[in-house]
């Protein structure tokens, strides 16, 4: 920890990192920007990022968007005392709103899974709200289309679950 | 590089489904969805219901709720012209961070006069998303999120009272803690709730003078509604009362005090900050409040965190009177402002937030918190497999009642159907589903009611009923007795109602359990054939007039039609001048009493009062009397 502290400049330019994607596409990032991500800054403090970070589960435009994000919220713990704090968090609300929002489901799956093995739990918080908002409200049926699942209940077990909170199903 | 698994190729290629999220990764997503998405994500798929059945699932889910605050009030049913003297106790729960209210609760009954009596209607507290609520001295315990209830007995409400509700240590046993005063002090007690026995505790605490303070009873030692935290009950002192909170242990089960080194004001409340005791503290009617956080819970280091500062006159353009509490409600500052006719919510920097107006009346914002639950209990598991009594949307309206109640009349509570079997005296606790089920049923407006007593009831034969009347541990109610006369005198049903009708009349004592009123004779005057009617319509002139009672106008007319039918028309008169202020169906029914018996020249009497009292402005309502009578 303090070997790495010791290499960062105070600027937070600092250390560049590589970050290598499943399909090979490399994408350079600061060390504050890549250390978002618990894995890369476990792996930062034990220094074996030297000739880069190879993600193979996660594809290159995933990363693309993993990176966007980083760099979006590199400033936020960083900004502390900023005058200009209030807009930036109203601006990053908006970012954030609209990196989810459009994403067809597999590739909002794809996020979920990336945020969750790079360990960066704002991401993971925020794609997984997405996802119980597009659950929230919904009936079985509903839910069922929407997440492309399969019915895997007998026509009783179904009914059975539906009696035994039948409330919950009036409509 | 510890972590490099890479997913097989096959499913690199298919589109990525929400299948392929890890369980964790669901469970995660399912955890922010509210109570009743999580009930509808059970009929998805299997992997789904598995993850939302999970206990420990179900824990986590519990923590996230937000706390919510209680509130109650009354509200009175019908409109103007349909004057029913019949009040909704009402249960709500607010969230202060979205300002969103929800009906928990409805219970439907007869207005009490507030200057002679207490409301008939208490919440005593609430418990890991259980709410523990009386009505007409019947105890339940309820979890509203599943929508299970259950009668709780002991206490018996007609002399213990009720001091709070906890879980022990991390047994899944619920209990209540309650006094008896009868004779020298008050006895404190506690019972397992579905064991159906009490015991008492002493000694209740090691501090004598603690033990002096609860031998002091009722008179001085005013118990408030508890606060619950970190499992133990905490009461502020009532108005002017010592500088001490009364503790319970619940683990202990003995009383102790938690001294205040700071003077408490007349308007203070309990609150939990960051895993700390807090205490909002103000004066009635004052722009200030303070914050006081109890540090160190062990050696009582209380210290004064913040106070918070209202401008005052944005709450006088609203309140007439100075007679609104300041309450500090959560973590974040936020203000409650509790008013006469207003409350108003304000942040910590004073700035308002929302407004609210409460659409009934007699509004009390509780000390009480509830964080949704669908943790399964045991004590409703033990009753799931004998009769479950689950409550009616109490927020829905009319309509969604009677929808429901078509949907029980195509499986009419195959649980009460399999009581047929059972071998009698029938336990308590089928009684308290029985009677829960009357209550529950009120919870949607009060002909629902009715309807569904009379899908409910037919399935048992009448006997049974009255022995279960009869073999439960509380007097049964007049209201229950009525109930359960109205609900056996659905048509074709005639004998059983008779017999449960004499039964219950040489059942009862005094008071007699049956009195007359618009829900017990109609529909057994309905339901009789003329000579039969008559003899009951004579008794219960006979009984009104011996218990000095006065004949409601719904009873009056139905007594008006059984005494025309049969030709009495003196009845008919004695029965009018009984009715207090006739209304449009008494008028019409001495009329056509009057013209059935072809009695022209009586009829002009009636005539002419009729004349005066639109004279007076009695038929307000708009309508005319039916006049091809004449």
């Amino acid at each position: 920890m303090a070997a790495a502290a010791a290499e960062a400049t105070i600027d937070g330019g600092g250390k560049m990192i590589i970050l290598i994607s499943a399909d090979g596409k490399r994408f350079e990032v600061t060390e504050a920007v890549a250390s978002q991500s618990q894995l890369i800054s476990n792996m930062i403090e034990d220094d074996c990022t030297e000739n880069g970070v190879r993600l193979p589960n996660v594809d290159g435009d995933i990363l693309t968007m993993v990176v966007d994000y980083c760099n979006m919220h590199a400033g936020d713990a960083a900004a502390d005392g900023d005058t200009t704090k209030a807009s930036s968090t109203e601006e990053l609300k908006k970012f954030d709103a609209e990196l989810v929002q459009a994403l067809e489901n597999p590739v909002l799956f794809k996020l979920i899974l990336a945020a969750n093995f790079l360990n960066i739990k704002s991401l993971l918080d925020m794609t997984c709200q997405r996802v119980a908002d597009m659950m929230s409200g919904k009936t079985p049926e509903q839910m069922r289309e929407t997440f492309s699942i399969e019915n895997d209940f007998t026509p009783e077990e179904e009914a059975a679950i539906r009696q035994e909170n039948a409330w919950a199903f009036d409509d | 590089m510890a972590e490099t698994v890479r997913l097989p190729e096959q499913q690199r290629r298919r589109p990525l489904t929400i299948a392929n999220l890890p369980e964790e990764i669901l469970s995660e997503i399912l955890l922010l969805l509210p109570p009743k998405s999580i009930l509808q994500c059970r009929a998805v798929c299997k992997a789904w219901r598995d993850v939302t059945s999970d206990r420990a699932f179900l824990l986590a889910h519990h923590c996230r709720q937000p706390p919510q605050r209680l509130l109650t009030f009354i509200r009175d049913v019908g409109s103007r012209h349909d004057d029913l003297d019949i009040l909704d106790y009402c249960v709500e729960a607010v969230d202060f961070r979205t300002h969103q209210f929800q009906s928990l609760a409805r219970f439907t009954g007869q207005d009490y006069d507030c200057s002679l009596e207490d409301s008939p209607f208490t919440v005593h507290a609430s418990c890991d998303g259980l709410l523990l609520m009386s009505y007409n001295n019947y105890l339940h315990l309820c979890n509203p999120t599943t929508r299970q209830w259950l009668w709780v007995f002991p206490p018996a409400l007609q002399h213990d009272t009720v001091l709070g509700l906890y879980s022990h240590g991390h047994s899944s046993e619920y209990r209540v803690l309650y006094y008896r005063e009868i004779g020298l002090g008050p006895e404190f007690y506690i019972s397992i709730v579905g064991s159906g026995k009490e015991r008492s505790i002493w000694p209740h605490s090691s501090s004598a003078s603690l033990r002096k303070w609860l031998a002091k009873g009722k008179e001085e030692t005013q118990f408030n509604e508890p606060f619950l935290f970190h499992g133990n009950l905490h009461w502020l002192p009532h108005l002017g009362g010592q500088n001490k909170i009364v503790v319970f242990d619940t683990l202990d089960e003995v009383f102790r005090w938690l001294h205040v080194p700071f003077k408490m004001h007349n308007v203070s409340s309990l609150l939990e900050i960051e895993g700390s005791l807090a205490m909002s503290n103000s004066h009635i009617g004052s722009s200030k409040v303070d914050l006081w956080l109890l540090q160190d819970y062990k050696h009582m280091v209380w210290v004064h965190k913040y106070r918070i500062e209202l401008p005052v006159i944005e709450i006088r353009r609203f309140e007439e009177d100075d007679g609104w509490y300041l309450h500090i409600v959560s973590q974040e500052g936020d203000v409650l402002v509790d008013g006469f006719d207003w409350q108003f919510h304000y942040d910590i920097k004073g700035n308002l937030l929302e407004k609210f107006q409460c659409s009934g009346r007699m509004l009390n914002i509780t000390p009480h918190i509830l964080q949704e639950s669908l943790v399964p209990h045991e004590v409703f598991q033990i009753l799931d497999n004998e009769t479950q009594v689950h409550m009616g949307p109490a927020t829905a309206a009319a309509a969604a009642a009677e929808a429901a109640l078509a949907r029980r009349a195509a499986d009419p509570l195959p649980a009460l159907r399999r009581r047929d079997a059972l071998p009698l005296p029938l336990p308590a606790r089928l009684f308290a589903q029985l009677h829960g089920l009357l209550l529950t049923a009120g919870l949607a407006r009060h002909s629902p009611n009715f309807s569904l007593l009379r899908l409910a009831f037919p399935l048992l034969p009448v006997p049974h009923l009255l022995r279960l009347l009869l073999s439960s541990p509380l007097p049964p109610t007049t209201f229950l007795a009525n109930s359960l006369l109205l609900a056996s005198s659905s048509p074709g049903c005639l004998p059983s109602a008779l017999s449960l009708y004499v039964l219950l009349f040489l059942s009862s004592s005094s008071p007699p359990l049956l009195r007359p009123n618009a829900f017990t004779y109609p529909p057994l005057f309905r339901a009789a054939p003329p000579a039969l009617a008559l003899a009951l319509a004579t008794h219960s002139i006979k009984f009104l007039g011996a218990h000095a009672a006065s004949c409601d106008r719904l009873l009056g007319a139905a007594l008006l039609d059984v005494f025309a039918r049969c030709g009495r028309i003196a009845s008919c008169r004695k029965v009018f001048d009984r009715i207090a202020n006739p209304d449009l169906p008494a008028w019409n029914a001495l009329l056509s009493a009057y013209a059935r018996l072809r009695a022209r020249d009586q009829k002009r009497k009636p005539v002419a009062r009729l004349a005066r009292a639109q004279g007076h402005g009695v038929f307000q309502s708009g309508k005319e009397p039916r006049m091809q009578q004449y």
